[in-house]
């Protein structure tokens, strides 16, 4: 299979009829890491919500792309089953589904053409994935989210992430509310997936999770548009200089 | 005129039961007229979330008996097969007879055990509670009586297995559960029929539990009534001191259900458990009431109900805990939680507690609501279909009670009903 390659162009996307992203382009590839950065309230969060297709999100023009396909004209699952994966930045808490339960219906949900999972391979393959986190493996007996601690469900994101193998991976705010530790287990847990087969789109408030995960690319949100981009270098800018100078050079 | 006319029906009835129950003892026969009496000058319940007098109950002729057949697999399966013609052989194991272990026909036990079944029937669910507890008492028929003797511990749950034929137009069981002082028992009780059914029926069932003291009785209920049936079901138990009652129920089937749950929690140290599942579809109508009454010092009590409400299906779940002056020490607490999966099915929880003593513990809480859409949402973002993020989340709304079922066959059935449920659910 070739490389994947989410293409976004031109999007337009309004929250209950009030415009937040306003012509956001952009274009991730297999192998690179695109950090996105931007102050609070500049669009982040709508615009992971919107890649995986949260009924909240009208898109109201533009267009976006997976490996050519049409992802706008899917649903919420057809997004993920195209290899679309968002980790998110509060994750729901399922009662009474234990998170090897509902990991494996995920993993059989992609498999329509193929087998189910054997219980075993999966098994062997959920230790693996925990073991990188450093999750305690009693953890895949207990239900979905249900009484984790904040740095717990963006651990059980990123496992259900080296699991599920998407193609794109949108992780939102991974990083917040995360101690020093959390945040390197977590960015261990990205590099780890890091490779051909997937690109990754890192949306991030502070820079301080790029201090373990190199970005290939950083783009800097503002007002529902990517207002610059370039290299590692424009993030340790940021880190000194805050988000006001963009705020007066746009 | 309407007064002879009244008379006539009254004695029309009189007549019925005199021939029903001839050969009965005086004292019983005596004890069904006194309820006859009873039943006649009662109307029908008033239930404010629980319309009944335009169902025509009173349409359905009842008392008529016209027995029909009964599937071989059904019968094979139960220690003992109640239906509306009576109640069939009963097969104990070898190991329950040689303990002293009494399960027979309730007719035949009040002559045969008079004393022991004087000491329950109509002495733990009163027969003037309503029109239908006192109609079973007139007419009740077919019977059950089960007596544990002291210190015996029945191993293999009994499983009674009632059959509604198919033909039968009312069915008015009664089942008496004596267990005695450190016994220790579990009776699975299922209310059957054949799910294409649809003719009316009228079912009303009286349950009495007596748990002396240490003894401890499990009740295991599974409702999967045809669809026509409109049932009352009442059951009730007495605790005695450190002994327990332990009920586990799922309600699936019928298209009305009032069923009553009371434990009286006689003296000190007794518990209680009532563990409920229940799962609405179509037009059914289920009314829950879980009830307990701590009338003594250290007492036990925990209500926990879950269920999930479909299409137009409606319940109510009144859960209530009463906590008498003197009943120091004890701790009461229950929960209820319901999960609504369309706009028109409706649900009830309607927790209350009354305590008259300062020194206890006690704690209720009661929710109903929709199934939420952020949650399917998430599910479907890692690429479950939107109807089986559905069922994921029924599933998993159910599965903290499911898993609380007790016996584990019990448990297993009450998983393939969710699971029935679930897949016909539109």
């Amino acid at each position: 299979m070739a490389a994947p390659e989410l293409v976004i162009d031109n999007l337009h996307v309004s929250v209950d009829g009030t415009p937040v992203l306003k012509g956001l382009s952009l274009v991730v590839r297999g192998g690179e890491v695109h950090a996105v950065m931007g102050p609070n309230g500049t669009g982040k969060s709508t615009l992971a919500q919107t890649l995986m297709g949260h009924p909240r999100y009208q898109v109201t023009s533009g267009r976006v792309t997976l490996d050519g396909e049409d992802v706008l004209a899917l649903k919420t699952h057809q997004r993920s089953r195209l290899g679309l994966f968002l980790a998110m930045q509060y994750p729901y808490e399922v009662s009474g589904v234990t998170t090897a339960n509902f990991l494996r219906a995920a993993i059989n949900a992609r498999r329509t053409e193929t087998e189910p999972i054997r219980l075993k391979d999966f098994r062997d393959e959920l230790d693996r994935a925990m073991d990188v986190l450093h999750i305690d493996h009693s953890f895949a007996n207990r239900y979905l989210n249900e009484g984790f601690s904040g740095g717990e469900k963006k651990r059980n994101e990123i496992l259900q992430m080296l699991l599920l193998k998407p193609r794109i991976a949108v992780l939102d705010e991974i990083d917040s509310g995360l101690d020093i530790d959390a945040v390197r287990i977590v960015s261990e847990g990205v590099e780890a997936m890091r490779g051909p087969d997937l690109g990754m789109l890192l949306i991030t408030h502070y820079q301080r999770i790029l201090n373990y995960v190199t970005p290939d690319v950083v783009h800097i949100m503002f007002d529902g548009r990517v207002v610059r981009s370039g290299g590692p270098e424009l993030a340790a800018d940021l880190e000194q200089r805050g988000y006001e100078w963009i705020r007066e050079e746009v | 005129m309407e007064t002879s006319a009244a008379t006539a029906v009254s004695s029309e009835l009189r007549v019925r039961q005199q021939e029903f129950f001839a050969t009965e003892p005086a004292w019983h026969r005596a004890e069904r007229q006194r309820s006859l009496t009873l039943y006649e000058g009662m109307p029908i319940p008033e239930r404010p979330r629980t319309p009944l007098t335009g169902r025509r109950l009173e349409a359905i002729p009842y008392l008529e008996r016209r027995p029909g057949p009964v599937p071989a697999g059904v019968r094979a399966a139960a220690t003992v097969l109640l239906t509306p013609a009576g109640t069939a052989d009963v097969a104990l194991t070898p190991a329950q007879t040689a303990a002293g272990v009494i399960v027979m026909d309730l007719a035949v036990a009040l002559t045969q055990h008079p004393d022991r079944v004087r000491q329950i029937l109509g002495q733990i669910q009163n027969d003037a509670f309503d029109r239908y507890t006192a109609l079973n008492r007139a007419f009740w028929h077919p019977g059950l009586f089960c007596y544990i003797p002291p210190e015996v511990e029945v191993v293999d749950p009994i499983t009674v297995v009632h059959w509604l034929d198919g033909e039968s137009p009312g069915y008015l069981p009664r089942m008496a559960i004596l267990a005695d002082e450190a016994a220790r028992v579990t009776v699975v009780e299922t209310l059957l029929g054949d799910p294409a059914d649809l003719h009316r029926v009228l079912v009303s069932e009286v349950m009495e539990v007596q748990a002396r003291e240490g003894s401890h009785v499990t009740v295991a209920g599974i409702q999967q009534l045809p669809p026509g049936a409109e049932a009352f079901l009442r059951r009730s138990a007495q605790v005695g001191k450190d002994a327990r009652v332990d009920w586990h129920t799922g309600e699936f089937g019928g298209a009305l259900s009032v069923a009553g749950l009371t434990t009286n929690l006689r003296d000190a140290g007794a518990s209680m458990s009532s563990v409920t599942v229940f799962y609405g579809t179509g037009s059914q109508h289920q009314d829950y009431t879980a009830e307990v009454v701590h009338e003594a010092p250290h007492t036990r009590s925990a209500i926990l109900a879950r269920g999930v409400m479909g299409d137009r299906a409606r319940s109510v779940f009144t859960g209530q805990s009463v906590i008498k002056k003197g009943a120091v020490g004890s701790d009461a607490r229950q929960k209820e939680q319901t999960l609504m999966l369309s706009d028109q099915a409706r649900a009830d929880a309607i927790p209350s507690l009354q305590i008259d003593d300062n020194d206890v513990f006690a704690a209720h809480s009661a929710s109903a609501g929709p199934v939420d859409p952020t949650m399917l949402y998430y599910l479907e973002s890692r690429g479950l279909e939107p109807e089986e993020a559905r069922r994921v989340v029924i599933r998993g709304f159910l599965e903290p009670v499911l898993a609380s079922l007790a016996p584990a066959s019990v448990q297993e059935r009450v998983r393939e009903l969710v699971e029935t449920k679930l897949g016909g659910e539109s």
